[in-house]
């Protein structure tokens, strides 16, 4: 369901749905490393929080993004 | 052709390729706010069962209640002085103590277990918050202590940041210092304490009011950032944190518009900086101008920055306003206890910001990926506003549904009400409501570690401290002036 979604919300120059971030080896996004890496965020909010999605960060970038956003740098992760 | 251009033409052409595994669904038994609504629930069906039983579950959720001499020679649960009356009453209940400790055990091992934290470092570390709440229960409710104002919520935070700031802890008892976990239990197991027809009532002016201050906040601190240079990211981050829903909207909104790495933990810091200052101002000078409690928990709805936080400022008025020293209208029960700025903070907090946060990060999202000129960003996804929405907001809505049928099937009767559901159905709930408060306002303090937070810098400060001002002065006339008849009277609201 969220595969097609994203191809359906995918404007032209957006890559496919399954060469986003979430898909990629440079993000990370376990509750557990997120709630290490980001001071502060289990004393008022939570990792594991519905608010967050599967949002997570982007080593290679150094930004914290959606898991369905995408850049050029995109390089597969191992199963 | 890059290497990334060849393989992307090559999946276009195909049209195949492994499947993006979002967590979607599954969240039902991965996120916190999930099993906040199975463990809530699950304490309303079982308190219900017990009730139909004509039995009740306050046995093994008793809070400690340490007596003291009424002028009538009979001893009285409150603000005790003698010390000699603690060992009796532990010896007293010992045994219930440990039923409950077991329960609170057996109910987070599967959620905990769950959420994928090791339990062999949860249970010593709930060990040790257990003990601490008694403790912290008991010296709450001395007389002197009372009288410094130090109600049970703000000795908990206090002893909390003593702990871990001066004495120190090892890092694996986080495990069991699960603040929005606890709170977001107590939030579920509070609907079961509101009538649904107030929820009703008050829920569109909770709505108009706190988005009134919010898009009021988030534009002074975005534009005030954008003024002072700092990147329009942060600015939005920033916003987020202080007029939408604290940490949670500021990771919320850091993700939507793809922020730097540093955006969140600058703001998380001032977040919990302001928001640790408004636990301590608001009911301190809510009591200095004698703000009806339903006024005072309207305020700190609109003016706190995250529920957890709120809600020890909340009952901590509530405490102060059930004192009838401090002469402050409220709405009691046969005790004396109030719950107004409880029930004026929820209905804001809850109702007016916190089910708006994936509509705030749908919006900044579609305008950073449109108008921002953001390269890497996808076109949001309206489906986010239902993946984000902070679901235990949902089981309150469904614990207050449950409540208010049970009242309604027995005719709405407010004598039935006072004698039976409540001693026997609703009380249980409330008091296993405080457990999970107290839990959470000493795992904030536990939590609070200041040497590592961000540090925010002294543009950021200043964008966001501006937000406080505009929300706390706009939040204060709404409250006790605009809206101040219905938060006034919101506890003589529609009753169940």
């Amino acid at each position: 369901m969220f595969d097609s979604l994203v191809r359906r919300n995918a404007t032209p120059n957006e890559p496919p749905a399954n060469m986003r971030c979430i898909n990629c080896s440079h993000f990370r996004n376990s509750p557990e490393y997120l709630e290490e890496t980001i001071k502060g965020l289990k004393t008022m909010s939570s990792g594991h929080a519905s608010v967050r999605m599967d949002d997570g960060i982007c080593e290679k970038n150094d930004e914290y993004l959606s898991a369905y956003d995408w850049c050029d740098h995109f390089e597969k992760a191992k199963s | 052709m890059s290497s990334f251009e060849e393989e992307k033409s090559s999946w276009n052409e195909s049209g195949e390729g492994e499947e993006i595994k979002p967590m979607g669904w599954k969240e039902l038994w991965l996120k916190e706010d999930w099993w906040a609504i199975w463990l809530g629930l699950g304490f309303v069906i079982v308190a219900l069962l017990f009730y139909a039983n004509n039995s009740s579950l306050k046995w093994i959720t008793l809070v400690p209640a340490i007596g003291h001499m009424g002028p009538d020679g009979v001893i009285k649960a409150g603000q005790w002085t003698d010390f000699s009356l603690i060992g009796p009453y532990f010896g007293a209940h010992f045994g219930q103590y440990i039923a409950q400790f077991i329960m609170w055990l057996a109910v987070f091992t599967v959620s905990i277990k769950a959420l994928g934290f090791n339990l062999r470092e949860f249970y010593p570390s709930f060990l040790f918050i257990y003990i601490f709440s008694i403790i912290i229960f008991v010296a709450g409710t001395n007389h002197t202590v009372h009288d410094l104002n130090l109600e049970p919520p703000l000795l908990a935070l206090i002893l909390g940041m003593v702990i871990s700031n001066i004495i120190g802890l090892p890092k694996w008892m986080d495990t069991g210092f699960r603040v929005e976990f606890y709170i977001k239990t107590a939030i579920v197991l509070m609907g079961a304490t509101l009538p649904f027809t107030l929820i009703i009532w008050a829920g569109p002016v909770a709505i108009v009011q706190a988005s009134i201050v919010s898009v009021a906040t988030w534009m002074v601190i975005y534009f005030v950032a954008k003024k002072m240079g700092i990147d329009r990211r942060l600015a939005a981050t920033l916003g987020a944190g202080g007029a939408v829903c604290g940490v949670s909207g500021a990771i919320a909104i850091a993700g939507a518009v793809g922020a730097k790495k540093d955006h969140a933990p600058i703001t998380i810091s001032l977040v919990i900086m302001w928001a640790i200052v408004m636990i301590f101002a608001l009911p301190l000078v809510s009591k200095s101008l004698h703000l009806p409690a339903g006024v005072a928990g309207a305020w700190i709805g609109t003016s706190e920055f995250a529920d957890a936080a709120g809600l020890a400022a909340a009952k901590t008025y509530d405490d102060i306003a059930s004192d009838p020293a401090n002469n402050i209208k409220a709405t009691k029960d046969a005790e004396g206890k109030t719950t107004d700025a409880l029930a004026g903070f929820t209905l804001m907090k809850v109702i007016g910001r916190d089910s708006w946060i994936g509509i705030w990060a749908f919006v900044l999202a579609l305008i950073s990926t449109t108008r921002w000129d953001r390269k890497t960003g996808s076109k949001p996804n309206p489906a986010e506003i239902w993946w984000r929405f902070p679901k235990f907001v949902l089981g309150f809505l469904v614990c207050s549904i449950i409540i208010t049928s049970v009242v309604s099937a027995h005719g709405g009767d407010i004598a039935t009400y006072k004698k039976e559901i409540k001693p026997m159905l609703v009380a249980p709930i409330l008091q296993l409501r405080t457990w999970l408060f107290i839990f959470c306002f000493f795992s904030i303090g536990l939590t609070t570690r200041f040497r590592e937070l961000a540090a925010a810098g002294a543009k950021p400060f200043m964008a966001f401290t501006s937000g406080v001002v505009v929300n706390v002065i706009l939040g204060f006339i709404l409250s006790t002036i605009v809206f101040v008849e219905f938060w006034t009277n919101l506890g003589g609201g529609p009753v169940h």
